[in-house]
């Protein structure tokens, strides 16, 4: 689902400025095309009309949780990784399964999870 | 007892004339005495006589032997009534023993008991009294006969004789609890009139019982009465049997049973279905221990609701250490409880802040290397950027992270510029209170825009000026915050020709974090900078 430009199309649902300022930065330098969603409305609206390959999910956004854009990429096939502050974020069951990245993370390790992701398609159908 | 009959009695007397009817009854009849026989020498005529005496001799002996039956008859009646008379006599005799057993008795009594008592004639004197009595109101025996009111009693009690006199008057009983002269003794004083056999009224008893012992024992009881209902944790007891016995108000409330339906119930009933193995060792009476550990328990109330409990329990032991009772505390340890899962929580979210906190930073350490030429230049912008980050943390833990004022920020960031009494920054506006989200974004951005004035804008030279003015309005139901940044006095400004992190941190960043808009013009006046964001998340 690359699109025309052949850029790899990756959504990044982040809430705090300077970590999602980091992370556009660094993805663009990888060759990505980024799209940001600071709040759950907005990655809920980009998740649906957009065209996305792979996506990055804060759990925890301004007093919200990304579930609902998770619900939606999970529908559309579209491979995920969330990423949290907390220790032991409790998941609700049915995202037990899913990759957690441990905030704070070094890009490196964003990229390095959303090949891995990409290559296996998160694992699902 | 018997009655003798009066007639009986009449006969029965020993009188002189029967005493002399007995002597002449005794002589077998036989013999006349010359008074009873005139002499004459007449033959005929002299059997006529005999014959005639001999008739009255007749006569004679028979009215004798009446007599001589009579006395006999008179006699057996004589010995009956002096048997009668000896039991009598026997009996009172005993009587007599008796009573004066009864009154030995009394006197005992009245000297050995400890009570003292008083008895006073209807003028208030003093007729008897006990021992007791010669301490309490000083007495002697010479005090017989005086008037109760000539002696000062060791009691305080100015009302005796107005008491006595309606004690009198109306036979009632008073009642007074009395105090020492000392302060410390108090008496319980009882007058009653003093009643005869007759139920008349002939004077007064008085009896002062020494309550004091008694008193202190309420005064303990009602102190340590008051100390349990008033307690917040449950206090009950139960007997060796395991009964409840007490209960008290905190109990009602703690565990939701009235006293009523707790009283008398085996403490079993308490037990829990859930028990752990210590509750379970308590509530079996064979294998409770003398000294049980605190426990934990939690009981489900009638109306369903349950509340966690910390037990403890103590027997209660007599002199001789033998138990008589168990006493138990439980204490809701609902807020315990509570204030623990708080304080996990609090633990999670510190670490979640603490996370999130070195996200940032390292997130600006990256853009910072990022956007600097050297390596002195990156150490000393991302230095500021650290400390912008930090002095804002202070102003929100200072305030529990409920929120910092905005003038505050703006001092700790206009601070170092301020120096030598130099007005180089003027603010305007209302006392605001920032959410720490929007704090640590508007500190941030309020940081890059000082240090920009500082390094090339009105800050940077001494005419320079920097005038903030802020508002809050109504938008969309949400509170915004309208803030106005203005340069002016500084040298002439140009637009730069790329935009560096400070810049994209104040305009998109702030956007980004916090919605709205914010608009950065570079006039050639100075820098103008205008925030319109929401300072709530949600529409």
């Amino acid at each position: 689902m690359k699109e025309a430009g052949g850029k790899i199309c990756v959504l990044v649902c982040e809430d705090e400025m300077f970590v999602a300022m980091m992370l556009q930065d660094r993805l663009e330098d990888a060759g990505y095309r980024v799209l940001m969603a600071p709040r759950v409305a907005k990655g809920l609206e980009l998740a649906t009309s957009e065209s996305i390959d792979v996506a990055l999910l804060d759990i925890n956004m301004a007093d919200e949780e990304s579930f609902p854009v998770a619900e939606k990429l999970r529908s559309r096939g579209i491979p995920f990784v969330f990423s949290s502050g907390y220790d032991d974020q409790r998941l609700p069951e049915e995202w037990r399964s899913a990759k957690v990245l441990q905030k704070p993370y070094d890009t490196k390790t964003v990229t390095a999870a959303l090949t891995a992701m990409l290559e296996t398609g998160g694992g699902r159908a | 007892m018997r009655v003798l009959k009066p007639s009986i009695l009449g006969k029965g007397i020993n009188t002189p004339q029967n005493r002399a009817a007995d002597r002449h009854g005794s002589g077998d009849g036989g013999h006349i005495g010359p008074a009873d026989m005139p002499m004459t020498i007449v033959g005929k005529s002299k059997a006529l006589r005999i014959r005639a005496l001999e008739e009255a001799l007749r006569a004679t002996r028979a009215e004798l032997q009446a007599v001589t039956d009579m006395h006999e008859k008179t006699s057996e009646e004589y010995r009956s009534i002096n048997e009668e008379l000896q039991a009598l006599n026997t009996e009172l005799g005993s009587e007599n023993a008796s009573l004066a057993q009864i009154a030995n008795d009394i006197h005992n009594l009245l000297d050995s008991t400890r009570i003292a008592v008083v008895f006073l004639d209807k003028r208030l004197r003093i007729r008897h009294f006990t021992p007791a009595m010669t301490e309490l109101f000083r007495l002697n025996h010479s005090d017989r006969g005086r008037p109760i009111a000539d002696i000062s009693p060791l009691v305080d009690y100015p009302q005796l004789a107005e008491d006595a006199e309606r004690v009198l008057r109306e036979r009632d009983v008073i009642e007074r609890i009395l105090g020492g002269i000392d302060g410390h003794a108090r008496f319980l004083l009882r007058i009653r009139p003093y009643l005869t056999a007759d139920s008349m009224v002939d004077g007064l008893v008085l009896t002062f019982v020494d309550v004091t012992h008694s008193q202190q024992e309420n005064t303990e009881h009602a102190r340590l009465a008051a100390i349990v209902n008033s307690s917040r944790d449950a206090i009950f007891g139960f007997s060796p049997d395991d009964r409840i016995v007490s209960w008290n108000p905190a109990a009602e409330r703690i565990f939701g049973l009235p006293a009523a339906q707790a009283i008398g119930q085996p403490l079993q009933m308490l037990q829990p279905q859930d028990a752990s193995p210590e509750a379970e060792t308590f509530f079996n009476n064979g294998k409770r221990e003398q000294q049980c550990p605190i426990f934990e328990m939690s009981w489900v109330r009638p109306n369903g609701q349950s509340v966690p409990l910390e037990v403890n329990y103590s027997p209660v032991r007599d002199d001789q250490g033998n138990m008589i009772a168990g006493k138990i505390i439980a204490r809701d340890i609902t807020e315990r409880r509570q204030s623990e899962r708080h304080n996990e929580m609090m633990l999670g979210e510190l670490n979640h802040r603490v996370k999130n906190t070195l996200a940032s930073v390292q997130a600006i350490a990256v853009q910072t290397l990022a956007s600097t030429h050297s390596l002195s230049e990156f150490r000393t912008v991302f230095v500021e950027r650290l400390l912008a980050l930090s002095k804002t943390h202070n102003l929100l833990a200072s305030e529990a992270w409920q929120g910092a004022n905005l003038a505050s920020i703006l001092d700790n960031e206009l601070a170092p510029y301020r120096h030598e009494g130099r007005q180089c920054a003027t603010l305007t506006g209302d006392d605001l209170k920032l959410d720490s989200k929007a704090a640590l974004a508007l500190a941030m951005a309020i940081h890059e825009l000082a240090t920009n004035a500082g390094k090339y804008g009105a800050l940077s030279v001494r005419e320079g000026q920097v005038e903030v003015t802020w508002k809050i309005r109504q938008h969309d139901t949400r509170p915004w915050l309208h803030m106005v940044w203005t340069e002016r006095g500084g040298p002439s400004v140009k637009r730069p020709t790329r935009q560096g992190f400070g810049t994209r941190l104040i305009t998109d960043g702030i956007v980004y974090e916090l919605g709205g808009e914010v608009k950065l013009d570079y006039p050639s006046t100075g820098v103008i900078c205008i925030f319109d964001v929401p300072l709530a998340l949600k529409e």
